[in-house]
């Protein structure tokens, strides 16, 4: 076991069986006529038995918790990262608070995937090469020397703390520079190693599942930050400089998840997402309370003062909705691994011996998930409402005793 | 037809799809869509039990279209003959032959005679209680051959006969009495007489859905009538193929386990008078004319091999000790002796008659009614378990403290762990070595039984009791070899094809047996599996390469004188040419003055197809039979379109409906088969034809999965896993009539008692429409039962005691039944 | 005389095993049972040729039985034959039945088509794609290609982590919960290390499973297909290169089939793809977001800046 380099490996030729290049559906190449032309005619929904044709995906609540932790750890990093370049003196407690939201992020999260292979030995197992065609080899690379990167970044800031600030702040910089660039894949890999896999929704959702991923990360950590920001001095540029940039990266999760939800409706093969509890989930509680109710809220920040209740509150709503949405995106994908149907649809081609597949025949959903989205929104309306008021006066109260 | 060859013969089938990829036609005649149907190139549909009506069809449309093979049939059958004149068809008396007795439900065989004179059959000779004492039979023929008009004209020659008995057979009365649409009957018809002829050939493959009725031995007569008429009997490529089930049932019956029988599927003495001596039982199984002629070197042999040194000429070689048979020993009559108290011991081998056995409740009644009960098993099987486990031990019936019965478990080991050989369906012979011990106390059959033999002789070695003579005599010299004593199965091979005696010579072929004690042989038809001291042909495998002929010669043994094609004279024309250059087999070589081809002749090598005997030299045997006579076997060497002795239900096939069927026969006033054998009991009850009480008809059957009776794949994790538990399989027709869903419980009854299992609905089981009537027909596996892991109830609760009156084989494949959803009480907790 | 279905050639060496009894296990004894001897270095799979296929299960028997798997289905499950239902962890031959008894208009059907009809079997195990996707997602390198051109899960490598499972387009490779590590069919590696010919293709009784060097099995299989074609134009294969199956980049199907309806009907994918195919561009795309994202936030707040 010892001295084991990792190695880069490459995978998935084997012995050259000296065939022709493929072309699609045109078989046999090594024989002529008459048979280098199947006529399938378009996929009908047919299925045996209804028994899946690809098994389930493993993951379970475990990872989702990861996924989250994983993307707040990211994002922090990078966040941090750019208070520590960009910011001044007054952003010193955030980026000591990033840098800690990244370490524990990460570790957590670390010991979160361990517990769900059950042994730590199986982590090292993965250490032991590297795969680029394996985004979890990715992510593991990712996360691996993203946390240890992260503690020395801690360790960096432990130094400040002490007092050395400049040799802490200097080793803090050199540690929290590379952690921050692999931030940007433990954020975005997690996307990638749902999407390529034969989940037909998971699959189906090529190529907006990293993105959503990305956004989600920085978002998230944009929330904690803010969050952070109201147990430290901070100045009012930052407080609304964090305002925007939650705004921004918040509104553009909103839209990746708002097309995302759009296409998965009109697609096929997330029928069985569709079709679940979890897709509710999805709309409801991460879209509605998640991502919605939040944005409002920072929205509201910009044209009236914000309350410490607000960013606090919208940080825990942005991170109930978060987890609301890995959920239901690990058990909805899961839910469609189980639907035969979805995975055929995600297997035909758009184009079948030279013509345009038909469309297949939507299938109807009962309409409760629409019904429940639609009282999610509305309750959701409310809360925001009650929050942002109730905001208004705490602000009032602190104004007031300002002026004492 | 009447095999379900995919499923339960699936390394036979290769050949068949062998035989696809050249051209062959496949179909498949079920009352179910099988596997096999599914490989076929026409599935004809039938209701169960009404094969005889389909296969008359066949012989009517072959006749009546004029499509028979002429120059065969009119040379190697007795389609010419004529016969009796007092002969009255079935036609005439409404369903029943000339010569029937009411009163012994049976026939009297004087008008089925051919004219002038009684030509006794080889198989009558199993049948000693029916027509005239046998040997008068046999002094009266051998004046001369039988008369013939080859012109066909006589009304009373088979050929007419023939005609007249199937003349109603029309492909509409077949899809009146089948259910079979009438032109699928016709697409089949027509294939088999398209395949047939001088360059091509058919064959024929049935199993127990031919045998398990009380018409079996007349729906395979049906085949023998087609297969002669279209010439596909002794040629490649053709021939009736009785498919076995076990790896080795086909040996079991050569060697043989039939109470009837001795080895080589010589009579078994009665107690008859003219068995009284061994001289009268010679004589009365001995023909005049044709190969039986040579049954007194067999006997003889076989008496040298069994009491060795102390037999002789005085003692009749010995003939006294074989114990006497007094009627239908086989295992109904013997179920039924069980719960008379009849029989007091019982000795189980490879048997598990609580599954297999009919009527199964009234047998697992009978059994405590044993002293003792001896089961030599793999694993405790249902009849060893029926006195605490059965469905009548848990419900009070049986009470376990009032089974007397001392029962004896003996482990038994599994074919691997033996040494020994099988005989398969084409009577090939392959030796097989043992691949372990087996394990612990599990010890083979061969083990067990020469070690009984010993002991038992150790017991009477001092007896004086005459009585006790046949253990005494017996001679009992295998060697054994091991620390566990094994006899060593070579040496009893080796005895089975005979020796000269005293020097134990190993014999060559039966030819070389002789009738006065200088030779021993304990099977004749297996002379020739050790030829010599040291060479073990059964153990040969010597494949012909691929542009070899195909005869396989080399590999393993065929019986009788590894001869591959029974008949194969046949395979050339009267003149001894093949009957074409495709279909090349045997032929006559004139330069040499003998016969030859591919195969061992089954005729003599130096008869020149024109060989006519000359009746005034009072020919015998071989010498009197001609050079275009092919079926040796048969006292006037012609294949038997009629039969006019040795079968007790008739000389033609006739369809007869099942003891129980959902209809009234449409053919004839006479319901089933008269001679049937039947049993009516309180506790074996038959139902009315047509009851209304019990509507469906109802056939059972085996899965690919598990194997014969399933005792050794039910208690196999992978075997059991994919058959896991018992079923019904329901037309969805009838499943909706009865509001049915695919796995829901259903409760199957008749008369005998009642079974709950799960319903699988599927396509795969039809509707019949029957003359008129929609009839629905179910289908249950019967090898399941409550040991193992794959259980199920077991469907032969449901069948009844019943016996075709040739064989006493019963009716498991076709009867009726009621069905309903639900569960049997106080079982649904399992 | 004989014209075998698929012709083996039959080495002159088989008469020196004329005789049964055996000190030792017969060398290179793939070459008497299947006639193909097991070299390192070439590509071995099955062709698996459901037209001749009689559902008699016998390649599932002998899987477990060779792979020591235990039985863990003993459930009648109501769909046609097939109680076992698919491939998993401890099924690694899984046979298929496919009711298919009426015809279009509803009737039962009597005139069936040559070969395989109506009642559809076909005996499913792992592919052995050329380009895997359960060999490249795996992270430990536990599933590896063989010097047989096979893949193969290590078990001592495997760590559990299941994302090979839903890698596979084919639903393969699964999770045995007992030891909580991924299991799959070997192509018998043990055996083929041995000189042996997988247990399944050698005790297939009519051929359905054969067992060979691929670019032979193909050959064998198009000249199978020539012939069949004329009476089953619906025939075709699936997994060979080109093939349905053998696509979005997974090239090639070592254990392909020949099919005599579509795809999805045995439960296959008629266009299945290779998730890695799409990493790049997905990473890619999940960058380019964090990136536009940041700079989009540095943007708005340098003009906040500036207003200040």
């Amino acid at each position: 076991m010892e001295n084991i380099e990792p190695q880069i490996i490459e995978t998935g030729n084997g012995p050259d069986a000296g065939l022709p290049a493929p072309s699609v559906f045109e078989v046999c190449g090594n024989l002529p006529e008459p048979f280098d032309r199947i006529e399938i005619s378009p996929y009908r929904g047919e299925t045996y038995y209804e028994i899946p044709p690809v098994r389930q995906s493993h993951y379970e609540w475990k990872t989702a918790t990861a996924f989250l932790l994983n993307g707040i750890a990211g994002g922090s990093q990078i966040l941090a990262t750019a208070l520590d370049l960009l910011g001044g003196e007054s952003d010193r407690g955030l980026i000591r608070a990033g840098r800690y939201t990244a370490f524990l992020g990460g570790t957590s999260s670390a010991l979160m995937l361990i517990s769900s292979l059950h042994n730590p030995r199986r982590w090292y197992n993965m250490l032991r090469i590297f795969k680029k065609t394996s985004p979890m080899s990715i992510g593991i690379w990712a996360i691996t020397p993203f946390t240890a990167l992260s503690s020395m970044t801690v360790a960096g800031q432990v130094i400040e703390d002490l007092g050395y600030e400049n040799a802490g702040r200097w080793i803090g910089r050199a540690f929290s520079l590379p952690a921050a660039v692999l931030g940007g894949f433990v954020i975005s890999y997690m996307g990638t190693e749902l999407e390529e896999t034969n989940m037909p929704f998971w699959a189906g959702s090529y190529p907006l599942m990293a993105p959503l991923y990305s956004a989600f990360g920085l978002s998230n950590s944009a929330a904690a930050i803010l969050a952070a920001s109201e147990f430290t001095e901070v100045s009012q540029k930052t407080r609304r400089n964090l305002n925007r940039l939650a705004l921004i990266s918040g509104g553009a999760e909103l839209a990746l998840a708002t097309l995302s939800q759009s296409r998965w409706k009109n697609s096929p093969e997330a029928a069985g997402f569709e079709f679940s509890p979890y897709s509710t989930l999805f709309r409801f509680a991460y879209i509605g309370l998640g991502l919605s109710a939040p944005l409002l809220m920072r929205l509201y920040s910009e044209v009236a003062e914000d309350s410490p209740a607000g960013a606090i509150s919208g940080f825990f709503a942005k991170l109930l909705g978060g987890w609301a949405m890995q959920l239901s995106l690990v058990y909805g994908g899961r839910e469609s691994g189980k639907q035969a149907r979805d995975y055929f649809e995600f297997a035909t081609p758009r184009k079948l011996n030279g013509r345009e597949v038909e469309k297949p025949e939507k299938r109807q959903s009962d309409g409760t998930n629409s019904m429940l989205f639609g009282l999610g929104v509305l309750a959701m309306g409310a809360g925001i409402f009650y929050l942002s008021s109730r905001g208004k006066e705490v602000r009032g109260n602190e104004s007031s005793n300002c002026q004492e | 037809m009447g095999s379900n060859m995919a499923e339960n013969h699936p390394i036979a089938f290769r050949f068949v799809l062998e035989a696809k990829e050249r051209g062959a036609k496949i179909i498949h005649v079920d009352p179910r869509f099988t596997r096999t149907s599914a490989l076929a190139d026409i599935y004809a549909p039938i209701r169960c039990g009404s094969d005889i009506a389909f296969l008359g069809g066949i012989i009517n449309h072959i006749l009546e279209k004029d499509l028979w093979f002429r120059e065969y049939a009119l040379n190697y059958t007795n389609i010419a003959t004529i016969i009796n004149d007092k002969y009255q068809d079935a036609e005439e008396l409404d369903g029943i032959f000339s010569g029937w007795d009411a009163e012994t439900r049976s026939y009297k065989l004087e008008t089925w005679q051919y004219k002038g004179e009684a030509t006794p059959q080889e198989l009558e000779k199993f049948h000693v209680t029916t027509g005239s004492p046998y040997p008068e039979k046999l002094k009266r023929i051998a004046s001369g051959p039988p008369s013939t008009d080859l012109t066909l004209q006589h009304p009373n020659c088979v050929y007419n006969i023939l005609r007249r008995h199937y003349a109603r057979y029309t492909p509409e009365m077949v899809e009146r009495v089948t259910g079979c649409p009438k032109e699928t009957f016709l697409a089949v018809a027509d294939a088999l007489v398209q395949n047939s002829g001088r360059e091509k050939t058919g064959a024929w493959c049935y199993a127990v859905g031919w045998t398990h009725h009380t018409t079996g031995v007349q729906i395979i007569r049906c085949a023998g009538i087609i297969q002669a008429l279209l010439g596909n009997i002794g040629r490649p490529g053709a021939g009736i193929l009785a498919l076995r089930g076990h790896c080795s049932i086909q040996g079991s019956t050569d060697v043989p386990t039939l109470y009837n029988l001795l080895p080589g599927y010589l009579p078994h003495p009665s107690a008859n008078p003219d068995n009284a001596d061994l001289k009268s039982y010679i004589e009365s199984g001995t023909t005049q004319t044709g190969f039986l002629h040579n049954f007194p070197k067999f006997t003889t042999s076989l008496l040298r091999a069994w009491y060795g040194e102390n037999a002789n000429k005085g003692n009749e070689w010995g003939y006294q000790w074989i114990p006497k048979i007094l009627g239908d020993h086989s295992q109904l009559p013997m179920t039924l002796a069980i719960s008379n108290g009849t029989i007091r011991g019982l000795l189980l081998i490879g048997q598990n008659p609580v599954i297999g056995g009919h009527n199964s409740s009234m047998i697992r009644k009978a059994l405590p009614n044993l002293e003792w009960m001896v089961i030599r098993e793999f694993f405790e099987n249902e009849t060893a378990s029926y006195w605490y486990k059965s469905p009548e031990a848990l419900s009070g019936e049986i009470k376990p403290e009032n089974v007397k019965t001392e029962m004896f478990l003996l482990p038994a080991a599994l074919p691997g762990e033996k040494d020994g050989t099988f005989t398969n369906t084409h009577r090939l012979v392959q030796w097989h070595d043992k691949v372990v011990d087996p394990p612990s106390d599990c010890r083979s059959d061969l083990w067990f039984f020469y070690h009984l033999g010993r002991k038992l002789k150790e017991l009477y070695a001092q007896s004086n009791d005459p009585r006790d003579d046949p253990i005494k005599n017996l001679s009992w010299d295998y060697p054994e070899i091991g620390p566990r004593r094994d006899p060593l199965a070579e040496a009893v091979l080796k005895e089975i094809n005979g020796y000269t005696w005293p020097e134990r010579k190993q014999l060559e072929n039966t030819k070389q047996l002789k009738d006065d004690g200088s030779t021993a042989c304990g099977v004749w038809i297996y002379t020739g599996v050790f030829p010599k001291q040291d060479h073990n042909q059964a153990r040969s495998r010597v494949a012909d390469g691929s542009d070899g002929p195909g005869t396989h010669l080399g590999w393993g043994f065929a019986w009788p004188d590894n001869r591959r094609i029974l008949y194969n004279r046949a395979s050339a024309d009267p003149d001894g040419k093949p009957w074409s250059e495709k279909k090349r087999y045997m032929w006559w070589d004139e330069s040499k003055k003998k016969w030859d081809g591919y195969d061992v002749s089954d005729f003599p090598p130096d008869k020149a197809p024109g060989y006519v005997p000359d009746w005034n030299d009072n020919p015998r045997g071989m010498d009197a039979i001609d050079g275009k006579s092919p079926f040796t076997m048969i006292s006037d060497g012609k294949s038997s379109l009629f039969v006019p002795s040795g079968i007790k239900d008739g000389p033609l096939p006739t369809h007869y409906e099942p003891v129980e069927s959902p209809v009234k026969n449409i053919l004839y006033g006479q319901q089933d088969n008269p001679a049937t054998k039947k049993w009516p009991r309180r506790d074996n009850r038959y139902h009315e034809p047509a009851d209304p009480k019990y509507p469906y008809a109802i056939t059972t059957y085996r899965l690919t999965e598990h194997h014969s009776g399933a005792i050794p794949t039910r208690m196999v994790p992978t075997t059991a896993e994919l058959q896991p538990e018992g079923f019904a399989e329901i037309p969805p027709e009838l499943a909706e009539e009865t509001g049915i869903a695919n796995l829901d419980w259903v409760i199957i009854s008749t008369a005998r008692g009642e079974v709950e299992t799960k319903a699988l609905v599927t396509d795969r089981l039809q509707p019949f429409t029957i003359d008129g009537k929609r009839v629905y027909q179910i289908g249950m596996p019967w090898h399941f039962g409550w040991q193992g892991y794959a259980t199920g109830d077991i469907a032969n609760t449901l069948s009844s005691v019943v016996g075709d009156p040739n064989t006493t084989i019963h009716e498991g494949k076709a009867f009726t039944c009621n069905l309903r959803k639900g569960r049997l009480n106080g079982r649904s907790h399992q | 005389m004989t014209s075998p279905l698929y012709p083996l050639p039959v080495p002159f060496r088989a008469r020196e095993h004329s005789d049964s009894v055996m000190q030792r296990p017969i060398p290179d004894e793939s070459e008497l049972t299947a006639g193909v001897r097991i070299v390192p270095g070439r590509a071995y799979g099955f062709f698996t040729d459901t037209s001749l296929c009689i559902g008699c299960k016998a390649c599932e028997v002998a899987c477990k039985e060779w792979n020591t798997l235990p039985a863990d289905k003993v459930r009648l499950s109501g769909t046609s034959y097939d109680n076992t239902r698919h491939l998993s962890a401890t099924t690694w031959r899984h046979v298929r039945f496919i009711e298919k008894i009426r015809n279009s208009g509803g009737a039962r059907v009597t005139a069936m088509e040559p070969f395989q009809s109506n009642w559809l079997m076909m005996s499913d195990v792992c592919k052995h794609c050329k380009r895997a996707g359960c060999l490249e997602a795996c992270p430990t390198g536990a599933l590896f290609r063989t010097e047989f051109g096979t893949v193969v899960v290590q078990q001592d490598i495997c760590n559990g982590c299941a994302y090979c499972v839903p890698s596979c387009p084919f639903g393969v490779v699964e999770i045995n919960f007992n030891d909580g590590k991924a299991h799959k069919c070997t192509l018998c590696y043990d055996r083929l290390k041995g000189g042996f010919e997988p247990a399944c293709a050698k005790s297939c009784p009519t051929n359905s499973i054969q067992f060979g060097e691929v670019e032979d099995l193909l050959d064998r299989a198009c000249k199978r297909l020539e012939k069949l074609r004329r009476s089953r134009p619906s025939a075709y294969l699936y997994g060979a290169p080109g093939a349905p199956g053998a696509t979005g980049g997974i090239e090639q199907l070592y254990c392909f089939f020949l099919l005599l309806d579509r795809p999805e009907v045995y439960n296959l994918p008629l266009n299945p793809k290779l998730p890695s195919k799409r990493i790049k561009k997905s990473l890619n795309a999940g960058l380019i977001t964090a990136a536009g994202i940041g700079l989009a936030a540095a943007a708005v707040l340098a003009s906040v800046g500036q207003e200040e």
